[in-house]
C-alpha cells in the first residue's frame, strides 16, 4: 500500500480507530493484522520473506539468550546474518548485473530481470540485524512475545521505508498502552500534510522535470542545468523526507513515536555533518554496527578504513547502481580529508594566527572556515546529483561543463531565469520547505500555529492541503525508497 | 487553543468545506468543457452511426471520412482495457448500437489498470465513471470499487484541476486565445531528425511503465488479456462486428523495440489469434513494414496526426469493403 494512496487514506484512520477501540492486550494483534494486509496488498508472496527473516530473528535471538557459550553465539549470529543479507543482496543487488552477460541468464522461463525487489527489504533487513546484533552483545534482552516481536518487524509505518528503529526504543512503546490524544493526533495529520507537499508538490514534480533535463544538458541554459542538478538532490530529499514525515505523523496518531530521519541536512557545513543530518537512523545503524566496530579492530589506519567502509556501503544502500557507488567512494574520501584535515590542530592554529595578523579575528576566521566547508559540500552534492539522475556519462561531463560555466554566464547577464516551472519551484515551494524546517528547527510551526489560534491555524493547514491538491503532481506511482 | 471534540468537528467541517469547493471548482467548464462532458459529445456522436472505434490515445489513427465509412470516434487519451470494456456495454446496450466496434490499440495496452493506486492513469478512471454515472451506469470497472466511490467525493486534482482555471486566467488577461473545440483536426507532425531518439524515448517509457505496472500488479497481463477476450464474446453475442486495429509506429521504432527484448509483449501474438477465434478480424499493422507511414504523418513516435490518420484508415476502409464488412461506397 502506498501511502500517496485513497487505499492508505481509508486503511490509517480506520486502523488508528480500531486500535483505540480494542482493549490495549489485543493492539499488539490488530496492528500485525494491520501491518500484513499493508505490505500483502502490494505482493501477497512477499510476506513469507518477511515472516521468514522476523521468525528467524526471534528464535536466534532467544536462543542466545539461553546459551552462554561464546561458538555456539557466535554461530547464531553468522547464521541470523546470513539468512537476512542473503536475499537482500540476492533482491538488490542483481539490479547491479544489469547490462552484463550474467543478467541475461536463463534458467527456464527465469530470468535475473524478473527479479523484483522486495519493497523494504532494506529496511526491515536491517532493523531485525540490528536487533540481533544487540541481544549477540548482551545489551539487550530477546523479545519473548514473538507477537509483539512481529510488530516490532513489521510496523506499518515504518516498514517499507524507515525510520529504522532500534529495539530500546520502540519495543517498549508497543508494550506501553497509548490513549488517543487528540493534540497529538492533530500533530500526526500536520506531519503527513507536510510530508504529502514535500512528495507530490516537490519531490514529483521536480521527478517530472530533473531526469528530463540531465538527459540532454547540452540544449538547456547553464542555470538550467545547475538549478536541475541540485533539483536532483532536492528531489530526493523531499521525497525521503517526505515519507518519513508520513511514517512519523501516521504512528503519532497512535501515540508511537518514531525517531526522527531528516534534520535539516542543507543547513549542514561539512559533509561529516551532512550525513549526520541526512537519513539519521540509517547512518546511525551503520555507525554502530560498522563504523566503529571496523574503527576498533583495526590497528594501522583505522578510521580511514572504516570512513571507506562505511561511506561505500552507506552509498550503495542508497541505490544498487555503480554511480552510487562512486558516490560512496568519493563521500568516503572527502570524510576522511574533512578528518584528516581536522585533527591538524599544529596547522588550523598557525592559519588562524597567520589570519590573525593581517586582521581577520577568530569570528570571521571561523566563518571563512565553515563557509570553505559549505563550498566543497555543496560541489559534492552537485557531483552527486549530476551522476545519479543523468543516463549516462556523456550527459554527466555535459552538465559539468555547463555548470563551470555558470559564473561567467552570472557576469555576462546570459544565464537568463532558467526553465520556467524549474525557476518557479525553486522560488516558490523549495524556498518555503527550507523556510518552513528553518522555522520548525527553531520551534515547532505547530505549536507557532497552535499559539496563534484556530483562525490562523485551520485556514493554513486547509491552504496547504488545498495547494497540494491543486499543484500536486498524482502520477508518480511509487516513493524513490522503494528502489532502496 | 483548545483541544474538543467540538473544534475538532469545527475543523473538519471546514475542511469539508475547502474539499467541496474545489470538486466544484473541477466539475465547472471553465476553459471549454470538463473531460467527462468531451465523453458525452463523443458519446451522443455515436447515434446513427454504422461504426465506433475505442480505445486510448492510439485511436487517433481512425478517420471514418477516409475509411467512406458512417462511424464516431469515442477513443479517450489514457484509457485503458477495462475502461473500454465498461464503454462497449455501455454501447451495445443502446438500442441503436452501431454493427461494428473498432478497438484501436497496441501490444503495450496489455500492462495497463488505470484502477491500480496513484498510478498515471488514476484520473482517466474516475472520469470514466463519472461520465458511467451521468449515463446512470453505476457498475464497477473491472471490480474497482474504490474509485467508483471516490469518484463523485473526490475532488478533480493536480493539473486537471489547475489547468482549465490557468487557462482561463490567461484567457482572461488576452494571453490566450479561446479553445476551439470544434477544431480536433491535429496537423502536428514530428521533426525527422528526432524520430530516432523519439523511438527510444517511446520504448523506454512503456518498458518502465509496464515495469512500474507489473511491480504493484502481477497478474495485470493476464487481466488485460481476459477483459479483451470478455470484449470479443460481448460483440459477437450481440451480433455485431469487432475490428482490432493495431495502427503502425514509425519506422525508427523496431530496432529499439527489438533491443529493449521486451519479453511480455510476445504474450500479445497469441492474443490475436484468440480474438480472431471469437469472429474479430484483426488488422495487425504493429511492426509490418509494408503499412510503415512517413514520419510527416505522426505526431509522436505512435500516434497518427489527422493526414497520417487519413491515409491509414483508406488502408483500413479498404480491409472492412474487402471482408464485405461495410458496403462500397462513393467517397470524396
Amino acid at each position: 500500500m502506498i501511502f500517496h494512496s485513497i487505499d492508505y487514506l481509508l486503511f490509517l484512520p480506520l486502523v488508528a480507530a480500531l486500535f483505540f477501540a480494542v482493549p490495549h492486550r489485543w493492539r499488539w494483534a490488530l496492528l500485525l493484522v494491520a501491518s500484513n494486509i499493508f505490505y500483502g496488498s502490494w505482493r501477497i508472496e512477499f510476506l513469507a520473506l518477511l515472516w521468514f527473516t522476523t521468525l528467524i530473528d526471534f528464535f536466534a535471538a532467544k536462543a542466545m539468550m539461553r546459551t552462554q557459550h561464546k561458538v555456539r553465539r557466535r554461530f547464531l549470529l553468522i547464521a541470523s546474518m546470513l539468512c537476512n543479507l542473503g536475499p537482500l543482496v540476492f533482491f538488490k543487488y542483481s539490479a547491479l548485473l544489469a547490462g552484463t552477460t550474467l543478467y541475461d541468464l536463463r534458467i527456464g522461463n527465469f530470468t535475473m530481470a524478473d527479479v523484483i525487489l522486495p519493497l523494504g527489504i532494506s529496511f526491515y533487513t536491517f532493523q531485525t540485524l540490528g536487533y540481533t546484533i544487540d541481544v549477540f552483545r548482551k545489551k539487550r534482552e530477546a523479545e519473548t512475545h514473538l507477537g509483539i516481536f512481529a510488530v516490532y518487524v513489521m510496523y506499518f509505518p515504518q516498514l517499507l521505508a524507515g525510520p529504522i528503529e532500534r529495539p530500546y526504543k520502540l519495543l517498549p512503546q508497543l508494550r506501553e498502552e497509548q490513549v488517543l490524544e487528540i493534540r497529538r493526533a492533530a500533530m500526526g495529520c500536520a506531519l503527513i500534510l507536510v510530508g504529502y507537499f514535500k512528495k507530490l508538490v516537490i519531490a514529483d514534480r521536480l521527478g517530472l522535470m530533473v531526469p528530463d533535463i540531465l538527459a540532454a544538458p547540452e540544449v538547456h541554459t547553464s542555470l538550467t542545468v545547475t538549478l536541475a542538478t541540485l533539483g536532483a538532490f532536492y528531489r530526493y530529499y523531499a521525497d525521503l523526507s517526505g515519507y518519513a514525515d508520513i511514517a512519523i505523523g501516521s504512528s503519532l496518531i497512535m501515540g508511537i513515536a518514531l525517531s526522527r530521519n531528516f534534520n535539516r541536512p542543507f543547513a549542514a557545513v561539512s559533509i561529516a555533518e551532512f550525513w549526520q543530518r541526512w537519513h539519521i537512523t540509517v547512518t546511525r545503524w551503520f555507525t554502530d554496527y560498522l563504523y566503529i566496530p571496523i574503527a576498533r579492530s583495526t590497528r594501522i589506519g583505522s578510521r580511514i578504513v572504516a570512513s571507506m567502509v562505511t561511506s561505500l556501503m552507506l552509498g550503495l544502500w542508497h541505490g544498487a547502481t555503480f554511480a552510487w557507488l562512486l558516490v560512496g567512494v568519493l563521500a568516503g574520501l572527502l570524510l576522511t580529508a574533512e578528518g584528516a584535515i581536522r585533527r591538524q590542530r599544529g596547522m588550523l592554529a598557525r592559519t588562524r594566527r597567520r589570519l590573525g595578523k593581517i586582521g581577520i579575528g577568530e569570528g570571521p576566521a571561523r566563518m571563512i572556515g565553515r563557509n570553505l566547508n559549505r563550498v566543497v559540500l555543496w560541489i559534492f552534492l552537485l557531483f552527486v546529483g549530476s551522476i545519479v539522475n543523468t543516463p549516462g556519462w556523456d550527459q554527466v561531463f555535459a552538465s559539468w561543463r555547463k555548470i563551470a560555466a555558470l559564473p561567467g554566464d552570472v557576469l555576462t547577464l546570459s544565464a537568463g531565469f532558467g526553465t520556467y516551472n524549474l525557476s518557479l519551484l525553486f522560488v516558490f515551494a523549495i524556498a518555503a520547505m527550507e523556510i518552513y524546517e528553518w522555522l520548525d528547527s527553531r520551534r515547532p510551526v505547530f505549536d507557532r500555529l497552535e499559539r496563534a489560534g484556530a483562525l490562523i491555524a485551520w485556514p493554513f493547514w486547509w491552504g496547504l492541503a488545498a495547494i497540494i491538491l491543486v499543484f500536486g503532481v498524482f502520477t508518480s506511482s511509487g516513493f524513490l525508497y522503494f528502489e532502496f | 487553543m483548545r483541544w474538543s471534540r467540538l473544534s475538532v468537528a469545527a475543523f473538519l467541517v471546514m475542511g469539508l468545506l475547502v474539499l467541496g469547493t474545489l470538486n466544484i471548482a473541477g466539475r465547472l467548464p471553465i476553459n471549454g468543457p470538463t473531460e467527462p462532458q468531451l465523453m458525452k459529445q463523443r458519446y451522443e456522436a455515436i447515434a446513427g452511426k454504422d461504426a465506433v472505434s475505442l480505445g486510448g490515445s492510439i485511436g487517433t489513427a481512425i478517420d471514418f471520412d477516409a475509411m467512406c465509412v458512417s462511424g464516431a470516434r469515442f477513443y479517450n487519451n489514457g484509457q485503458d482495457v477495462f475502461e473500454t470494456e465498461a464503454l462497449v456495454d455501455l454501447i451495445l446496450s443502446r438500442p441503436d448500437a452501431p454493427q461494428i466496434i473498432i478497438l484501436v490499440t497496441s501490444p503495450a495496452s496489455i500492462g495497463h489498470d488505470n484502477g491500480l493506486p496513484a498510478l498515471a492513469g488514476a484520473y482517466q478512471r474516475r472520469f470514466t465513471y463519472r461520465f458511467l454515472h451521468g449515463e446512470g451506469e453505476f457498475g464497477l470497472i473491472d471490480g474497482d470499487l474504490r474509485q467508483a466511490v471516490f469518484a463523485e467525493a473526490m475532488p478533480a486534482i493536480g493539473h486537471h484541476l489547475r489547468n482549465p482555471w490557468h487557462g482561463a486566467a490567461l484567457r482572461w488577461l488576452g494571453r490566450l486565445p479561446a479553445p476551439d473545440v470544434t477544431t480536433a483536426a491535429d496537423t502536428r507532425s514530428i521533426d525527422p531528425r528526432q524520430a530516432e531518439a523519439l523511438a527510444k524515448a517511446q520504448v523506454t517509457a512503456w518498458q518502465a511503465d509496464a515495469t512500474e505496472i507489473a511491480y504493484f500488479d502481477p497478474h495485470v497481463h493476464a487481466r488485460t488479456r481476459a477483459a479483451l477476450l470478455r470484449i470479443a464474446e460481448k460483440v459477437e453475442d450481440r451480433g455485431a462486428q469487432l475490428v482490432v486495429v493495431l495502427p503502425p509506429f514509425i519506422d525508427q521504432m523496431s530496432d529499439p523495440l527489438r533491443e529493449a527484448g521486451w519479453t511480455k509483449i510476445d504474450t500479445f501474438w497469441p492474443l490475436l489469434q484468440d480474438l480472431e477465434r471469437r469472429n474479430a478480424l484483426v488488422l495487425n499493422d504493429w511492426d509490418n513494414r509494408a503499412a510503415r507511414l512517413d514520419p510527416s504523418h505522426f505526431r509522436d513516435a505512435v500516434h497518427l496526426n489527422a493526414p497520417g490518420a487519413k491515409e491509414y484508415s483508406k488502408k483500413v476502409g479498404r480491409e472492412l469493403r474487402r471482408q464485405k464488412l461495410v458496403q462500397r461506397r462513393d467517397c470524396k
